[in-house]
């Protein structure tokens, strides 16, 4: 593709972005999302942070309804909400701030992160990965599976170049981090995993955002380094899983 | 051209850009920061796309839920328990 078809390429989905959103339904649905957003956050509060709390959950629970009762076509309230959609974009370039914030103590911690995310970033999507090939899924199936440990933004862009539905790794990231959340005190209970940074490390790593959001609840501590696992996971299995299978 | 998603390649930008940088510029956080703050809302139009994709879900619910409770369990155990092992303190004065 050339620089001008690039151009032009651009063009055309940012008019189309624009004549979905500049419209009376897509201010009403952007409004409507935005609404039920502050509920989750409200509902997050009251409920003490609980990990079934998580407002991607209840958001996505409340506009769901309000869909159905509609009757309204999600194809179309896609549309209609792309700015929202669109700025997960730039949201994904953001990443990079807390990345450089860390650098300090990945240089500190050394090969031992590294040997430890590495491993982290090779058990969890290749377990999954091997659950969904014993069970004979389609092939769209496994490789989105494959980017379920990767934070939510590159699941989806790196799904997409390696043949995956992007819809659904955002769904499969979120259930997984969901899962961590709930699961990760009485597990570490049960193995004895004491150390914070250990902690932090396996529940950035594992469970991404979710996990580091319940990460940060844990410890400030167990909160820094799963933000470190997060950011450094998201990065090395999103450049490795389009080359070897784009 | 790269098989890279246009969006890490932008991460990686704005990582290599903030190196040579090298003191932290606060406009670059206060544009950064409601991003990362509000993410959770932008991932909605894209969670209830799955709806069109429902079915699929659903013919292979069991391996799905097996694949995401369950691995995220063991590998969730996994790694804590190695990390618990391999990683030594960090050094004092980094505060708790």
């Amino acid at each position: 593709m050339t620089l001008s078809e690039a151009f032009a390429d651009w063009w055309m989905s940012s008019a189309k972005l624009l004549t979905g959103v500049a419209t009376l339904d897509g201010v009403v649905w952007t409004g409507i999302t935005l609404v039920a957003f502050s509920l989750s956050i409200a509902s997050q509060k009251v409920s003490r942070g609980n990990p079934l709390a998580n407002p991607v959950l209840v958001t996505t629970l409340l506009v769901g309804l309000c869909l159905l009762m509609s009757n309204h076509k999600v194809e179309e309230y896609q549309q209609q909400v792309g700015l929202i959609h669109w700025l997960l974009g730039p949201a994904t370039v953001a990443l990079a701030l807390p990345m450089y914030t860390q650098w300090r103590k990945i240089r500190e911690l050394g090969w031992r992160l590294v040997l430890t995310v590495v491993l982290a970033g090779i058990i969890a999507p290749i377990s999954a990965w091997g659950v969904l090939f014993m069970f004979d899924t389609p092939t769209a199936l496994q490789m989105t599976m494959l980017t379920k440990s990767i934070t939510t933004p590159l699941a989806m862009d790196t799904s997409a170049k390696i043949q995956g539905v992007p819809a659904l790794a955002a769904v499969f990231v979120i259930a997984t981090g969901i899962v961590g959340a709930i699961v990760a005190p009485c597990l570490y209970a049960l193995l004895n995993v004491t150390l914070p940074q250990a902690q932090g490390v396996a529940l950035g790593t594992v469970c991404h955002a979710v996990g580091t959001a319940k990460a940060l609840q844990m410890g400030e501590r167990v909160g820094a380094l799963a933000t470190l696992g997060l950011c450094m996971n998201g990065v090395l299995t999103a450049l490795l899983l389009p080359l070897l299978f784009a | 051209m790269l098989p890279l998603p246009g969006t890490l390649v932008g991460l990686l930008l704005l990582l290599a850009f903030q190196f040579i940088q090298k003191r932290p510029s606060p406009a670059l956080h206060a544009g950064g920061a409601p991003l990362l703050k509000y993410m959770s809302v932008l991932f909605i139009p894209a969670v209830l796309g799955v709806a069109v994709y429902w079915q699929h879900i659903d013919e292979n619910l069991l391996a799905i839920t097996i694949a995401i409770v369950g691995t995220t369990i063991v590998s969730l155990g996994a790694v804590g328990w190695l990390a618990q092992r391999v990683l030594k303190p960090l050094p004092k004065g980094d505060g708790e």
